[in-house]
């Protein structure tokens, strides 16, 4: 147990140490910037920026030129009429023109919020204070459970179908949209197309608690066939042997593993937990002492988890169990 | 200004006055009987009224229920009968140099009432006498067993009083630890392992239970061990048939609300160290339900936080169901 608090101890530390400066660089990471688009709405959200930035930029020049001009230009008498068309051209056609044509473009972008066109590919997403329960619909209809990993198909359209069970979360994956918020009793629809293979990162980004900054979720967009072999596998269930420990010390009551323990649906379904890369909603990355920290201590690494300390455990129970979730690939 | 000098003058040297009545040494603090009676009246009265405000607002539950009448027995024969006496034993003699005097309650009880200045007593204790606060301010539940057996001291004959404490552990929780007693848990369907952390914990105090706390504050290592070996037999009883509603929520837990299934953890494949349901005595599991909510992790025991988490959402009258479904 001392040992084991020693350990955590040092890697908040190697946590700080490892955050600070990426917290610094994340504007320059593709991985999470909406700068950076993967996908056809963060492509079109981006044009927008740049698109505003740079026209504002031309506007801001103008204005500022024509100040700069009326305080230190010569002073020269005008004619009435040049005064006239000045206020005309430069206060009243210019804005509605520059305005009206923002107008066409912003609205442009908007989605087809009608949705009548069927998607590629249907996933169910419920938020929940701090994880995102993942459910993928697949060609037969069959729902497929898994949690805080998004994988899809680069090319297709997705929908999501966004909901909550306690607070107001909003789904945001930068790289490959915009945002949509999940409230507990609707569903909203939100549709992403990517376009770029990667590993992206998503957040949760409308404040929901103490744990708001590690919700967040990997997102893979694979070719189409490598998807298709992932979904397939995802669907298949748990082959790892050894699970006595873990249905002993009793996760199964939070946890399902299809095929060994299917009880429990408090939690994150860990089924192929091992084929994931992070613990914790994209909180750690997944490894064997990060996972054993985990098991002693998760309130200390992420704060309001309703995850229990097993830190009472004997170390060869624990042991057991990590090597057995390692083994759900 | 000039106008208050005196006053404020006076007030500092009434102030320094005081200052120097403990300073003289002339406050009797010996507790050798026959001392001024001033000060045991100054400080009776201040006891008397604290009391009385504690007490202000208190909702006194029914005292009638079987089983608190024996489960205060107990405690009041291991902890207080030494100073206040019981039906079959005046106080020990070193309760004669106690100044105040502790009173004989089997006498004294049928003038005192109401039961919630008797629970004030009990649960606070009183400063500057010999009686202590209950081991645990968070079991009330516990003070009021005392306050009901308190109750029903006065009437109590000595072979009734004797019947009831006899016999240490066996009293509360039976000879083979089956269970003698509405609200104690039976020990039997136990495992060495479960008995010995609940022990350990009541021992270290990181389990709240002031009778458990006194009970095995004085146990050694070896003597828990035993006490395990003794009682975990892991006897299997079967369960009665309780509702359709609890039996639900024991196989499948209400996943929608987040309470899962309880056989995940008291089931046939659950590790040893979780304690057993199947035959537990039911008001002791409806209890435990109520502490695991109201006090969350503060609870104790080894496992207790994991238990905090499970109760959350559960309801009253599903916690008497799945007691009811689990107990005898």
């Amino acid at each position: 147990m001392r040992r084991a608090r020693l350990n955590i101890a040092g890697r908040s530390a190697r946590l700080a140490s490892a955050t600070l400066p990426a917290i610094v660089l994340a504007a320059c990471s593709p991985e999470q910037s909406a700068l950076h688009p993967a996908g056809v709405d963060a492509t079109e959200l981006a044009n927008l920026f740049w698109f505003m930035t740079i026209g504002g930029a031309v506007v801001w020049c103008v204005i500022m030129g024509a100040a700069i001009y009326a305080v230190v230009g010569k002073r020269r008498p005008r004619s009435e009429r040049f005064a006239d068309r000045f206020v005309f051209f430069g206060g009243v056609a210019f804005p509605t023109i520059g305005l009206a044509a923002l107008l066409v473009f912003g609205l442009a972008l908007l989605p087809d919020w009608r949705g009548t066109d069927a998607p590629d590919l249907r996933v169910s997403v419920v938020a929940e204070q701090f994880w995102w329960r993942l459910a993928y619909e697949g060609e037969d209809g069959v729902r497929i459970a898994t949690a805080n990993e998004v994988h899809l198909p680069v090319g297709a359209t997705v929908e999501f179908a966004l909901t909550s069970t306690d607070v107001i979360h909003s789904f945001w994956i930068p790289a490959l949209g915009g945002k949509m918020d999940a409230i507990p009793g609707r569903t909203n629809l939100l549709r992403l197309t990517p376009t770029k293979q990667g590993i992206y990162r998503g957040v949760c980004a409308e404040f929901c608690g103490t744990s708001h900054a590690l919700m967040a979720f990997p997102v893979m967009v694979h070719e189409a066939a490598d998807f298709a072999t992932w979904l397939a596998a995802q669907r298949q269930p748990a082959t790892a042997s050894g699970a006595d420990a873990f249905v002993a010390a009793g996760c199964g009551a939070c946890h399902v593993v299809r095929g060994v323990s299917e009880a429990g649906s408090v939690g994150p379904d860990l089924t192929h937990f091992a084929s994931r890369r992070s613990i914790g909603a994209g909180t750690l990355e997944l490894t064997r002492a990060n996972l054993d920290d985990w098991l002693i201590a998760p309130t200390h690494i992420k704060p309001g988890v309703r995850m229990p300390s097993f830190a009472t455990l004997p170390d060869a129970e624990r042991t057991a169990i990590v090597d057995f979730l390692l083994e759900l690939k | 200004m000039t106008d208050l000098r005196p006053y404020v003058i006076g007030v500092g040297l009434s102030l320094l006055g005081l200052g120097f009545v403990p300073l003289s040494g002339l406050i009797p603090s010996s507790a050798v009987p026959g001392q001024p009676a001033l000060f045991d009246w100054y400080f009776n009265l201040a006891a008397q009224q604290s009391i009385t405000l504690r007490s202000v607002g208190l909702t006194v539950p029914s005292l009638d229920t079987p089983g608190m009448v024996e489960r205060g027995a107990g405690h009041y024969d291991m902890v207080c009968a030494d100073c206040h006496g019981s039906p079959s034993a005046p106080a020990e003699q070193f309760a004669d140099n106690l100044s105040p005097n502790p009173p004989l309650l089997v006498e004294r009880m049928a003038q005192w009432h109401p039961e919630a200045r008797v629970f004030a007593t009990v649960k606070h204790g009183i400063r500057r006498t010999a009686m202590p606060g209950w081991p645990t301010q968070m079991r009330d539940d516990e003070v009021w067993d005392m306050v009901a057996f308190l109750m029903a001291l006065p009437d109590m004959e000595a072979k009734d009083y004797e019947r009831i404490v006899a016999g240490g552990c066996t009293g509360c929780h039976g000879v083979d630890g089956q269970g003698a007693v509405p609200g104690t848990p039976r020990l039997d369907i136990q495992t060495p392992g479960y008995i010995e952390a609940a022990l350990r914990a009541f021992r270290e105090g990181t389990r709240e239970s002031g009778t458990m706390m006194a009970a095995a504050r004085t146990l050694s290592d070896a003597e828990i061990e035993d006490l395990g070996a003794l009682y975990g037999r892991d006897d299997a009883v079967p369960v009665g048939s309780g509702s359709a509603e609890a039996a639900t929520i024991v196989r499948l837990g209400i996943p929608a609300r987040d309470i899962p299934a309880c056989d995940s953890c008291h089931g046939a494949e659950a590790r040893p160290g979780y304690p057993r349901l199947d035959g537990q005595d039911a008001g002791y599991l409806q209890n435990q339900l109520k502490l695991f909510k109201e006090l969350g992790p503060e609870r104790g025991g080894p496992n207790g936080h994991i238990m905090a988490e499970v109760v959350r959402y559960l309801e009253e009258d599903e916690m008497e169901a799945l007691a009811d479904f689990y107990g005898r």
